[in-house]
């Protein structure tokens, strides 16, 4: 499974946000994005998805053409920054919905999900009355419970505790082994330094390997 | 749709409701007896055996009579779309293609507005028949079908319509707008008055006003048994035309709709979440 972005830019309101992204990613590879706030992690994820559109330049997954042959990605699963779920229902409730969107996995694989994430399938709590490390596990049980082929991670470790930061890296890492592409962006370097097989750095909009980076 | 799933029968209730509450105050035969026909005019504005006049009492009447469509609109348009938008990334990251998402969703809408006036009539029909002597007539049949599938579609095209203004303007914008479009095309009513003594231009000024097509009283129809049922006074549009011209009105929304679901960044533009 390949990602490839040929020269991507995402111009909005005549200000760059991505600039020249060249990307070849791979299946069962962790790629660390690391970048200040506003350096365009997010909007790199939005346009790699399919999410948005681009304002050039080409994203492909195996030779089939982003926004020409599919909307978005066909098989992936996304975690974004200040995203929330659904107030009035429970965790599982929140899944299910979103399960039945595509209608690939069960509820025992929802249950399972949550349990990964340090989460209680059985908990009755709707999602408003979640703490915010509780609402990042069940946003991140969302992109992975589908077992998709790419995952996209956006400050995955935020807002939760030591024993969560080593669950969620446990996970990705699980993710990766069983050959997903698992992206990752923070601004958090110990989480690039320990998960990322590869790494980049993003400022205002441009992506340079990490090794390369000034 | 799946919030509906859970609240569907909240659809066809609050149409029983509106239906019943709508023959309590706007259907009063005369001698206590009363055609499917002219409680179907009735409910689109007729006053008794008198068609709707253009009075601002009357046309405040008409207004009510489409309070039903309104809460309609701001439940299924405004509400509806303030629950999407809360994660939307999540929904359309599973949407590979955004059409058949789209068609989908408007299908399901179109079948909950279809519902909810049907149950609104059926409200009606049983409210009137407890209280009078409800009369079954062949042209009330037409009549009655006529009244359903031109306030479906109208229901809808707004509904639909409050949806994709919300993507450009957040939905109490959008909703607003809606809603005063409709409430405009009733005032501008009021200006068929001044045509009334010139049946030509008052049958142009009526077929160019949508919110007309509405009052089934100024209706016309080929069949003389709808004809007779229909009376009215004025050289109106026929049954069909008003058909035809709220499912194109629908069928143009929808067509927007599309591209505008296809083509935008909607995370990028999210006027209801203040959103980059």
């Amino acid at each position: 499974m390949e990602l490839i972005a040929q020269n991507v830019c995402k111009i909005i309101r005549g200000k760059p946000i991505l600039s020249d992204v060249n990307l070849h990613l791979k299946g069962g590879s962790v790629y660390g994005f690391a970048g200040p706030n506003g350096s365009g992690k997010t909007m790199l994820f939005r346009a790699l998805s399919g999410l948005i559109s681009v304002t050039s330049g080409t994203i492909s997954l195996d030779g089939k053409v982003l926004r020409r042959d599919f909307d978005v990605l066909p098989s992936l699963g996304i975690v974004l920054e200040h995203v929330g779920l659904y107030p009035n229902l429970t965790g599982l409730e929140n899944l299910e919905y979103l399960a039945s969107l595509r209608g690939r996995v069960q509820t025992e694989d929802l249950r399972g999900a949550l349990l990964r994430v340090g989460l209680d399938p059985n908990d009755r709590r709707t999602y408003r009355k979640y703490s915010l490390g509780m609402k990042q596990r069940l946003a991140i049980a969302q992109a992975v419970m589908e077992r998709p082929d790419v995952i996209m991670l956006d400050e995955p470790t935020n807002g939760l505790d030591e024993d969560g930061v080593k669950q969620i890296r446990t996970l990705i890492q699980e993710e990766r082994s069983r050959g997903a592409m698992v992206l990752l962006a923070s601004h958090n370097r110990e989480d690039i330094r320990v998960l990322a097989d590869h790494s980049y750095r993003i400022k205002d909009g441009a992506v340079v390997p990490q090794e390369d980076a000034p | 749709m799946f919030t509906l799933k859970r609240k569907l029968f909240l659809i066809p209730l609050l149409g029983l409701l509106f239906g019943a509450v709508a023959a309590l105050a706007f259907v009063n035969p005369y001698s206590g007896a009363i055609s499917l026909s002219e409680l179907t005019l009735q409910l689109s504005g007729s006053r008794g055996e008198f068609q709707l006049g253009f009075g601002v009492v009357e046309l405040v009447e008409l207004t009510l009579r489409w309070v039903p469509m309104f809460v309609f609109e701001m439940y299924l348009g405004a509400e509806l779309y303030r629950f999407f938008c809360t994660a939307s990334v999540y929904i359309f990251s599973r949407t590979p293609r955004r059409l058949s998402w789209y068609a989908k969703e408007n299908a399901a809408l179109l079948l909950c507005g279809l519902l909810y006036q049907a149950a609104y009539l059926a409200g009606a029909v049983i409210v009137t028949s407890l209280r009078y002597a409800l009369v079954p007539d062949s042209p009330g049949g037409v009549i009655l079908l006529s009244h359903l599938a031109i306030y479906t579609l109208w229901t809808c095209a707004f509904t639909l319509l409050v949806n994709l203004l919300s993507i450009l303007l957040g939905s109490g914008s959008a909703y607003l707008i809606a809603a005063g479009v409709q409430l405009a095309g009733i005032s501008l009513l009021s200006a068929l008055r001044l045509v009334q003594d010139d049946p030509a231009r008052m049958g142009r000024l009526m077929g160019l006003n949508p919110a007309a097509h509405l009052v089934l009283g100024w209706h016309s129809s080929a069949d003389p048994s709808v004809q007779a049922a229909l009376h009215s006074p004025y050289p109106g549009p026929s049954l069909g035309e008003s058909v035809l011209l709220t499912a194109v009105l629908w069928g143009t929304v929808t067509i927007i709709g599309a591209f505008l679901v296809k083509r935008r960044d909607l995370l990028t533009s999210n006027a209801e979440m203040e959103a980059y």
